[in-house]
């Protein structure tokens, strides 16, 4: 019995490996010898017999959190799934097809650093786009820069990532320094002068919290009061009750939708009548499960269906989106959905079949493109530049543009 | 200053009866097998998706948790039954990893199936805090005391006045003996196993509105209903739920009058110092070594 | 010489040889990264085993010891710049006390209290990481560290660090053989077996024990200093409790009690996962169905069906020459 079961074991993970390493023929020619350098050409093979009327291939390699305590990377795989169809069946990138590798980097860093190599080493794509955490993009940012490929992250907000003088790193999600600053803003005109802050103990709150400690003063601000919170936790009651106690002017929260619906449930549940605002709760999530509770919040968005009124990509994408996955598009979602088109914007200027890291790096450092997010471009440190809008929610849990 | 510690005490019943819940759970099992089952949370979690299942095909919540409790318990049957029963019992290491192995296997096969982004449960008890003067408690932290505690006194009667029970608390002290009198040793596992899905069942009925049902959910609290059951008192119902109720207010106190980023590392601590000066646990008599 | 001593020098010599040429079978960072993370896990494997596989005590908690043999010198190596030999004294010698905070009270429980008390362990010193920000950096980690240097000469890829990885691994396995076949080793069994009795005989059973913490929060903190340098990024969620599981099914799986085992688990479950990445979302209710079928069909790991099916290949190549020896020994 124990024979032929260690038999079968043995057969099913030797297929496996077949199937999963497998179809790397034409990958060797380009594997082979280590790392790309830099200055190589790596142009699209001319001579491959490519699908349909394409000139060749565009490797573009997706890091994301499928599995793991986040997991909400299914939304960015979807998405950049869905933008790669959409470009293809238009034609390409300036005749390249677009061809996606996605992996799950699991929200860990080892990981992540595992699977770009993958992406980079032994399937060999062009461009990478991701990670999503950002503890997850500062590790495996270095395996694109020693391999001079560019990585294009959609949704890490840390704002170190730009700070390590690493040229081969992009950013089109908002940092938190840029939120912060708008909340920070918006505080200071309403003549705010006392909040509380209460934030995510993990990476992304953590980097909120010392560049709202740091920049606070700058917008008359004193943080009165300071807690943290697991992404997972439930009970907020006893942190909302020091906050009352404090009376400040505002709650600045930073952490994801869960955290945040269940604060807000919380707080109308205890009578906590302060303004509450914040950034990484812009998702439909929010409003699902928080229900009528979330009246009032208000969120920093890189991204809100709002923008339908002026900018007439948006709704397309919410409708195609939501056919697509079935939920409506998160700010991650959006985001990498404008990497992708920037990306193909990019290789439609320096030519296709042109195409050397180098030039596609120089190219996408001067980018402007208007997408579903808006107007960006990039500053000297590859950072976006993009205006970040403050959204309210109502009674009827829709976001209201906030005037101010 | 009173009224806001008296606060914080009552807040702590919010996670502490959500600790005696998944502290009871894991005791059971380690009362009747000696076997720390990793797993309990997760059974819990899936415990949630299958309710709610059941709930949205029926649109009865009495029936979906009626039925949900059914087919837990059948799923702690053939758990026990086809897969726990072939690993060794005697060796205590090789059981705990197969619950870790499931631990792995009930997560993912929840997220392959029914995605990372978490459903609301339907409301069991009303959302609104009850005002006994400055303080507030949940209904939910109420309901959820009376039924751990009507669980505890069912519970007790069964191992004290069954015979069953006490089989149960027989085979557990020494297998072998019991065997020699003529208990059916594997039947009492599998009953214990099939106990602990019902249990994991009702707490997920009571707790999902709260968590909201996801993958994930519990995945971080299970550890601490270890360290509830070792502060009241590892391998003895009753000091399960002490224990956690503890907990819950020890934490509170801890992030009320400290700082919340305290509140994780005090459960583990203390759950070190009770094992390192009273193993038994703060309600517990004697230490019951079995490996 | 005799015909076992060329047959074991036979083995050892291609043992060498594979490992000396195996980078040029490697024919992309990628592979190599997996190599170097078997290695890194071997090393983890090999120090949990010789607490749990030959001294009997059950840990849980060992990522603690490889975060913080990783967070002190990725500390020393970025805030004092650090070269990799100076690092790696400091945190070997800075987990081996840590582990003492461990070991003290380990010595009074059993059974799942004691398994407790580790994972308590394991989660306080990761909680300590995560929230001493001003020592550790918290959640963001640390960014920077280097590759192995060792003042004049400086490794500058993934090669030479495999290379500095399969040394680390050789002198650490013979190190634990010679142990295990000392003094020390054979109380550390004694203590396994039975430890009442082995006080009886006249064995400081607390000593032996605080001696078997401390080397094997050592090796873990080998392979914590390596994992700092080579994947150069360190942050307190690679050091969480299913960090302590992984470590564990490594010894567990792989052959607990053996000199094989760790190797064995550590090359298997770093493959694993890796194989399975087509199959996307199943991906990991496949991996924890293997593991349940091995602990449940093959109970005291792979490592000993591994030598029964090597002894079965080998009756069956030698066995036509000993029936002949038989049928003349009959006569």
């Amino acid at each position: 019995m124990k024979k032929v079961l260690a038999l079968v074991l043995a057969l099913v993970l030797t297929c496996l490996a077949l199937g999963g390493c497998g179809g790397s023929d034409d990958k060797d020619t380009k594997a082979a010898g280590g790392t790309k350098s830099a200055e190589g050409t790596k142009g699209s093979e001319g001579g491959e017999a490519a699908s349909g009327d394409f000139k060749g291939k565009i490797k573009i390699g997706v890091i994301c959190p499928k599995s793991g305590t986040a997991g909400d990377g299914v939304y960015m795989e979807a998405v950049c799934k869905m933008a790669a169809e959409e470009i293809n069946a238009a034609g390409g990138m300036d005749g390249l097809e677009v061809e996606l590798y996605v992996e799950d980097d699991e929200g860990t860093a080892q990981k992540s650093v595992t699977v770009a190599q993958k992406l980079v080493n032994q399937d060999g794509v062009d461009i990478v786009v991701g990670a999503q955490n950002s503890a997850c993009t500062l590790a495996n940012m270095l395996v694109t820069q020693e391999a001079g490929i560019v990585q294009i992250t959609p949704g890490s907000s840390s704002p170190s990532i730009t700070e390590q003088g690493n040229d081969w790193i992009f950013r089109t999600s908002i940092s938190d320094l840029t939120a912060a600053t708008s909340i920070m803003e918006y505080c200071k005109e309403k003549g705010y002068t006392n909040v509380a802050l209460i934030h995510s103990s993990g990476d992304f709150g953590m980097t909120a919290s010392a560049a709202i400690n740091e920049h606070c003063g700058d917008y008359g601000l004193t943080i009165a009061l300071e807690e943290q919170f697991n992404d997972d936790d439930v009970d907020f009651t006893t942190i909302l009750n020091k906050i009352q106690s404090e009376e400040p002017d505002a709650i600045i929260c930073w952490g994801y939708f869960s955290a945040a619906s269940h604060i807000c449930q919380q707080m109308v549940q205890n009578d906590v009548q302060i303004p509450f605002m914040g950034y990484g709760f812009n998702n439909p999530q929010f409003t699902e499960l928080g229900a009528e509770y979330v009246e009032g919040a208000i969120v920093a968005s890189g991204f809100t269906e709002l923008s339908a009124a002026t900018n007439d990509k948006v709704q397309p994408f919410i409708d195609a989106f939501t056919a697509y996955y079935g939920s409506a598009p998160t700010q991650v979602c959006a985001q990498s959905y404008d990497t992708m088109y920037l990306i193909k914007q990019t290789i439609e200027e320096i030519g296709g079949e042109n195409f050397s890291e180098e030039a596609f790096k120089e190219a996408l450092k001067k980018q402007t493109y208007t997408g579903v997010t808006g107007e960006m471009s990039f500053d000297e440190k590859n950072d976006i530049v993009k205006e970040c809008t403050l959204v309210q929610y109502d009674a009827e849990g829709n976001q209201v543009l906030v005037e101010w | 200053m009173i009224g806001t510690i008296f606060n914080y005490l009552m807040n702590g019943l919010t996670m502490g009866t959500i600790y005696a819940l998944l502290a009871i759970g894991v005791t059971v099992v380690y009362k009747s097998m000696g076997m720390m089952n990793v797993a309990h949370a997760n059974t819990v979690m899936l415990s949630a998706f299958v309710t709610l299942a059941i709930q949205k095909a029926t649109g009865s919540l009495i029936l979906s948790c009626v039925l949900g409790i059914l087919a837990m318990g059948v799923f702690g049957y053939i758990l026990e039954r086809f897969i726990y029963r072939r690993v060794n019992y005697d060796s205590f290491t090789n059981l705990m990893l197969a619950t870790i192995g499931m631990q792995i296997i009930l997560i993912n096969s929840a997220r392959a199936i029914w995605g990372v982004d978490p459903y609301s449960f339907p409301q069991i008890f009303s959302i609104r805090p009850i005002r006994l003067g400055p303080v507030r408690i949940l209904p939910q932290s109420i309901g959820i005391i009376c039924v751990a505690g009507l669980v505890v006194i069912i519970l007790q009667c069964f191992y004290k006045f069954t015979k069953t029970g006490q089989s149960m608390t027989a085979a557990a002290t020494s297998p072998k003996a019991a065997m020699m009198l003529g208990i059916n040793v594997a039947k009492t596992r599998n009953l214990t196993f099939t106990i602990s899905a019902v249990l994991a069942c009702i707490s997920a009925i009571l707790v999902a509105p709260m968590y909201n049902v996801s993958p994930d959910m519990g995945a971080s609290v299970g550890t601490k209903g270890f360290c509830a059951a070792v502060i009241g008192g590892f391998g003895s119902v009753p000091a399960a739920l002490v224990g956690g109720l503890l907990l819950g207010i020890i934490e509170s106190l801890v992030s009320g009058v400290l700082s919340a980023a305290y509140r994780d590392i005090i459960a583990f601590v203390i759950m070190i110092l009770i094992l390192y000066l009273k193993p038994a646990g703060l309600l517990g008599k004697k230490v019951e070594q079995k490996f | 010489m005799s015909k076992a001593k060329t047959s074991s020098l036979i083995k050892l010599i291609i043992g060498a040889a594979v490992l000396v040429f195996l980078p040029l079978a490697i024919p992309n960072s990628y592979i190599m990264q997996l190599v170097l993370n078997i290695l890194i896990y071997v090393i983890l494997a090999m120090g949990l085993n010789l607490l749990t596989g030959f001294t009997g005590i059950l840990s849980l908690g060992h990522a603690a010891f490889f975060g913080v043999g990783a967070y002190v010198s990725g500390i020393l190596n970025t805030r004092l710049g650090w070269p990799f030999w100076a690092t790696l004294i400091v945190s070997v010698v800075v987990t081996a006390l840590i582990s003492l905070f461990l070991a003290f009270p380990a010595l009074r429980v059993k059974g799942t209290y004691l398994v407790l008390m580790t994972i308590g362990f394991g989660e306080v010193i990761r909680l300590l990481l995560v929230n001493w920000i001003s020592l550790t950096n918290g959640p963001n980690g640390i960014v920077g560290i280097s590759y192995p240097d060792f003042g004049f000469f400086k490794l500058t890829n993934m090669t030479q660090c495999y290379y500095l990885a399969v040394i680390f691994v050789v002198l650490l396995m013979i190190y634990l053989k010679v142990l295990m076949k000392s003094r020390v080793g054979r109380c550390l069994l004694a203590i396994r077996d039975d430890d009442r009795a082995a006080e009886l005989v006249g064995i400081d059973v607390s000593q032996y024990k605080l001696k078997a913490f401390m080397i094997s929060a050592a090796y873990c903190a080998i392979a914590g200093t390596l994992y700092a340098h080579v994947i150069r990024y360190i942050s307190p969620d690679s050091f969480r409790a299913d960090e302590s599981q992984l470590i564990l099914c490594c010894v567990i799986i792989g052959g607990i009690g053996t000199f094989k085992g760790p190797v064995i688990g550590a090359v298997l479950l770093t493959i694993i996962p890796e194989l399975f990445r087509s199959l996307q979302d199943f991906r990991m209710v496949l991996y924890g169905v293997i593991l349940m079928i091995v602990i449940i069909f093959f109970p005291g790991g792979v490592a000993k069906y591994w030598d029964l099916l090597a002894a079965r290949v080998k009756n069956m190549v030698t066995g036509s020459k000993s029936k002949a020896g038989a049928a003349d020994a009959k006569k």
